[in-house]
C-alpha cells in the first residue's frame, strides 16, 4: 500500500493563524520593552550630583550670592577732628558694598546641571548618562 | 492535544500580564505628565493667609489695591511684588509670619531722629519689594523672593512678645518695604499697641490711601523715603512714580502720625540744587517747617556700582538750602560724625541731642523742650 501524504483539511487556514500569533508576541515583546522604558522614565530617584538639593552652591561667591567690594570713602570729619572713632583722624577710611554674584545672579547657587533643579533623576536618565 | 491547550493557555496568560503591565505604566505615566503639579517653594493653600485689599475680577482674576501698582494678577501668578499670589480667585500673602529678617537696631538707625533717642528697637522685615532701586543696599532681602531667602516662621503674637523678651520698647518694619508685608504688620502693630508697645515702619510711601488710612492708627511713626523730586528719577532708578509718595507724606501728617523725611543723595542723579530746593519748598508747604529731614549719604551698591559715594560737600549744600527754605530740623545721615547727626535748638541754636552716627552721646532735653531755652521740639520723647 502506497504510503500517502496525507494534509489535513485545516492546513490552509493554519498558516494565517501562525501569523497572527507571532504578530502578537512581536507586539507584546514590544509592548514590554516601551513599558520598560516608561517606568525607567517613571521612577526617579535622589540626584547624586546635588543629593536631591536641585542647587549647587556657586563657585564664585560661595554661596553667599553676593560680591563684597572695597572701596575707600571720605570720613565726614574730613581729617579734622583729632579723635575722631570713624576714621582715626585720617581723614579716609575704607568699607565694603555688595552686588549680587555675576556668576548665580545673586542667588548664591546654580541650578544643578545633571538634575535641572528637580533634585530628582530618572532611571532611564541616570543609566542614558552613565 | 493536552500540550497543545496548555500552550495556549500559557501565552493567552503571558499576553494579558503584558497588556496590564504596559496599561498600568501607560497609565502612570500619562497621570504623572498631566497632574498639575503646585509651584515650587510655595507653602500649602491652607498654610498662606489671605490678602487684604483686593478685588475678585471673575474668571479667577483678582486686582490688588494694596499699592500704586493695583496688579492685576492671573489665577496661578503673583503680584509685582512677588509676594501675593492668587490661588484659585482668591489673593493671599506669602509672607505673612515668614520674616527673613528680625534685628534689634537703635532708632536713630532708621532714621528716626525725633523718636526715642538712644533706644533700640526690634525690627522685622521680609523678602520681596514693590520698587526695583538700582542703589538699593537690602537688595539681598528687597530683590529675591520668599523662596530666595532664609525665613522665620513667626506669629504676630509671638514677635510681639519676643519684643518684650529682648527689652525692646518698640518694633519697625524696615528693610524692605514693608507694604509688601502689609497684613503682617498691620497685625504686629495692633497687637503691640495692645502692649503698649511703639511701633513704626520706614516705607518708600506707594502704599495707597485706604490701607494706609487703616495701618495709620496702629503707627506712632513713619519714615518715609522721597527719593527724589522728580519722575523721571522715580521711573528710571526705581520703576516706581512720585505722586504717590507725595500722596502719602500728606496722609501721615494729615493723620497726626509723627513723620521723618528721607532723602538719599545719589550723584548726577539726584543732586540737582534748583530740584533739591523745591523738595524743600514742598515739604515746608505740605508737611510743615518742623517735620525733620534726613539728606542721605549715597555709597555704592547694588548695581549702582559705578557712582561714587555723595561728597560731603553735596550733602553739606543740600542741608543749607533746607534750612534757607526755613526746615528746622535738617539731618545729614550715612556720614557718622559729621555734625549734622546732631539736632540743634532752632531758637537758641545750641547742640541739645549730639550723635556721633547712631551713638547718642549727650541729651539735653527736659519733657521734650530744649534745655537751654526751653523751645519745644517737636517729636516723641518719652
Amino acid at each position: 500500500m502506497p504510503i500517502v501524504a496525507t494534509q489535513s483539511p485545516e492546513s490552509g487556514t493554519n498558516e494565517p493563524r501562525i501569523l497572527t500569533r507571532r504578530l502578537i508576541i512581536i507586539l507584546i515583546v514590544g509592548i514590554v520593552i516601551v513599558g520598560a522604558l516608561g517606568a525607567g522614565v517613571t521612577i526617579e530617584t535622589e540626584c547624586q550630583h546635588c543629593d536631591g538639593d536641585g542647587k549647587i552652591e556657586c563657585p564664585v561667591c560661595k554661596g553667599i550670592g553676593a560680591i563684597a567690594i572695597p572701596f575707600s570713602v571720605e570720613c565726614a570729619c574730613r581729617g579734622e577732628s583729632p579723635d575722631c572713632p570713624v576714621c582715626g583722624s585720617i581723614g579716609r577710611y575704607n568699607t565694603l558694598t555688595t552686588t549680587p554674584c555675576d556668576i548665580c545672579l545673586g542667588k548664591g547657587y546654580e541650578i544643578c546641571p545633571k538634575c535641572g533643579g528637580d533634585g530628582r533623576i530618572k532611571l532611564i536618565e541616570r543609566f542614558l548618562k552613565r | 492535544m493536552v500540550t497543545d491547550n496548555w500552550k495556549s493557555r500559557t501565552r493567552r496568560v503571558i499576553e494579558i500580564v503584558a497588556i496590564s503591565l504596559f496599561v498600568v505604566i501607560g497609565v502612570t505615566i500619562i497621570l504623572q505628565t498631566t497632574a498639575p503639579s503646585p509651584p515650587q517653594g510655595v507653602p500649602p493653600k491652607e498654610k498662606l493667609t489671605e490678602a487684604r485689599y483686593y478685588q475678585k475680577l471673575g474668571d479667577g482674576m483678582v486686582q490688588c489695591q494694596l499699592c500704586f501698582r493695583k496688579c492685576t494678577i492671573q489665577e496661578g501668578a503673583r503680584g509685582v511684588c512677588e509676594n501675593r499670589i492668587n490661588i484659585g480667585g482668591t489673593l493671599y500673602s506669602l509672607v505673612y509670619a515668614n520674616p527673613c529678617a528680625i534685628q534689634i537696631d537703635p532708632v536713630e538707625k532708621e532714621p528716626l531722629f525725633h523718636l526715642l533717642p538712644g533706644d533700640t528697637t526690634l525690627c522685622f522685615g521680609t523678602a520681596s519689594c514693590n520698587q526695583k532701586c538700582l542703589f538699593c543696599h537690602n537688595w539681598h532681602m528687597s530683590q529675591r523672593t520668599v523662596e530666595e531667602t532664609d525665613n522665620i516662621a513667626l506669629s504676630p503674637e509671638e514677635a510681639v512678645t519676643m519684643a518684650g523678651e529682648v527689652g525692646c520698647n518698640s518694633i519697625s518694619f524696615t528693610y524692605n518695604e514693608p507694604t509688601v508685608f502689609y497684613e503682617y504688620m498691620y497685625d504686629i502693630a495692633k497687637l503691640a499697641k495692645e502692649m503698649g508697645l511703639v511701633t513704626y515702619f520706614h516705607s518708600n510711601g506707594t502704599i495707597n490711601p485706604e490701607p494706609l488710612r487703616a495701618l495709620l492708627p496702629y503707627m506712632d511713626a513713619a519714615c518715609i523715603d522721597l527719593k527724589a523730586f522728580t519722575e523721571e528719577f522715580y521711573l528710571n532708578v526705581s520703576s516706581s512714580e512720585l505722586e504717590p509718595v507725595l500722596r502719602t507724606l500728606k496722609i501721615i501728617k494729615e493723620e497726626g502720625v509723627w513723620l521723618e523725611v528721607v532723602n538719599l543723595l545719589i550723584p548726577t542723579l539726584n543732586d540737582d540744587m534748583d530740584k533739591l530746593r523745591e523738595m524743600c519748598i514742598w515739604i515746608r508747604d505740605n508737611l510743615g517747617e518742623d517735620t525733620p529731614l534726613h539728606f542721605s549719604r549715597f555709597f555704592p551698591a547694588y548695581k549702582l556700582l559705578k557712582l561714587p559715594p555723595t561728597p560731603l560737600e553735596t550733602l553739606d549744600k543740600a542741608r543749607e538750602i533746607a534750612q534757607e527754605v526755613g526746615l528746622k530740623y535738617v539731618y545729614i545721615g550715612n556720614a557718622p560724625g559729621h555734625i549734622a547727626n546732631s539736632t540743634f535748638c532752632p531758637q537758641c541754636g545750641e547742640l541739645i541731642i549730639k550723635r556721633v552716627g547712631f551713638i547718642v552721646q549727650q541729651y539735653l532735653l527736659k519733657e521734650g523742650r530744649c534745655a537751654y531755652c526751653g523751645y519745644p521740639i517737636p517729636g516723641i520723647w518719652d
